[in-house]
């Protein structure tokens, strides 16, 4: 189940090693170190709450958390060593005024610093965006009844997700009766259903 | 042969695309939502020294990029979601798909607006500032459709919490456009080099 990590971890430890700056080196590996503890834990939960095709799944969701993971939380602390270290005036990217510094220079160092900052809010949200989307697939297809399980959804279809007959609510309820062959519209027989599905996945 | 096997089980099924349509339906609203309150409020002298103009744009720029790649990918799932059949050019084409037409033709229509405001913003210089003010004004047009495309199609729309995400939204849009109304336009102009 955990072998989407090693693979992801690995990934990230070259990005790490070859292609950034010792401070962001630093950050991206103890990002990853903490994605990887963190993907373990939703491994345990996920079992616990979705259903048995998913298990199949886990080490591509692992493989997406790491990776969001590892994008806020670098995005986040590259975004925190930038505001450190412009706040102790360290950095050629300071936005704190030098000495002798002339105007021109002044404006192409603090448009430097916000444009450093925009790239780690940049990674921030794509990081958070992956995350928010990863989780809350996982959430919608543990929580919706009758999609946890091949009886369950049997048991719901129509309420939920049913796209002949039957149903207020959900999608196809409003293609119930003669309408349900109409051209374009596949209408899964019980030997081809979702349900289906769930159980071959398993 | 194994190995054929395990791929076989790893490969995404049709539950996992309407998990993913799902989700990313929800975050591309958030995001869109974003967009649309940085675009809204953009005029407005939101921005100080450490955010400055051009950072904010970027922002928006980057967030209106970000939310038209989830909507890409939302509406990928749709189509691979063989649960129903919902041609590819249904994306584009309003009544393209027999499954919830009226719906399906509204998240369309959202879709080519929205594709037109972006077209026009990447090739601002080539169909100059009248042609993109005007499109950008259909972001006032193409936002609400796409959340009542939302409301009508969502799996998920009845839901507590899916609900206050989407009139949460709203709210969020809603005051972000008051303030920019009741604001006076703001004209920029240099300060005077004498004062």
């Amino acid at each position: 189940v955990t072998c989407g990590l090693a693979p992801t971890n690995l990934f990230l430890q070259g990005i790490a090693v070859v292609g950034v700056p010792l401070v962001r080196r630093r950050v991206l590996a103890r990002a990853a170190q903490v994605g990887g503890d963190l993907a373990d834990r939703l491994d345990v939960c996920s079992m616990l709450v979705c259903h048995p095709s998913s298990v199949a799944l886990m080490p591509g969701i692992e493989a997406a958390v790491v990776f969001s993971t590892t994008s806020v939380l670098s995005g986040n602390s590259s975004w925190a060593v930038a505001r450190q270290r412009d706040r102790a005036g360290m950095s050629s990217q300071s936005s704190e005024p030098q000495d002798h510094e002339s105007p021109r220079a002044r404006v192409a160092r603090e448009r430097s610093a916000v444009r450093s900052r925009v790239a780690n809010l940049r990674l921030a949200i794509v990081g958070t965006v992956a995350a928010a989307t990863c989780g809350l697939a996982v959430f919608v297809g543990a929580t919706v009844p009758g999609s946890s399980s091949a009886s369950d959804r049997s048991a719901a279809s129509g309420a939920v997700r049913s796209p002949v007959g039957g149903g207020s609510h959900g999608r196809g309820a409003e293609l119930g009766g003669a309408s349900a062959h109409a051209p374009g519209v596949s209408a899964p027989s019980a030997s081809s259903g979702p349900s289906d599905v769930i159980s071959g996945g398993s | 042969m194994r190995q054929m096997s395990l791929l076989a089980t790893a490969a995404p099924t049709a539950n996992w695309y309407w998990y993913f349509g799902r989700a990313t339906g929800l975050i591309a609203l958030v995001l869109l939502t974003a967009t649309i309150v940085l675009g809204v409020l953009g005029p407005l002298r939101i921005f100080s020294r450490r955010w400055p103009r051009f950072a904010i744009r970027t922002v928006h720029r980057d967030l209106a990029l970000l939310s038209m790649l989830v909507i890409v990918i939302h509406i990928v799932t749709t189509v691979l979601d063989g649960y129903v059949h919902i041609p590819l050019s249904a994306a584009v084409l309003p009544f393209g798909s027999s499954y919830r037409p009226v719906w399906m033709a509204l998240g369309a229509v959202a879709f080519d607006l929205l594709l037109a405001i972006i077209l026009t913003s990447l090739l601002r210089r080539q169909f100059g500032d009248r042609v993109w003010r005007f499109t950008h004004w259909f972001t006032y047009v193409s936002w609400p459709i796409a959340v009542a495309h939302g409301l009508g199609t969502g799996s998920d729309s009845t839901r507590v919490w899916a609900l206050v995400l989407t009139f949460g939204c709203c709210a969020i849009v809603a005051l972000a456009a008051f303030a920019r109304i009741q604001s006076r336009p703001i004209f920029y102009h240099r300060p005077h080099p004498t004062g």
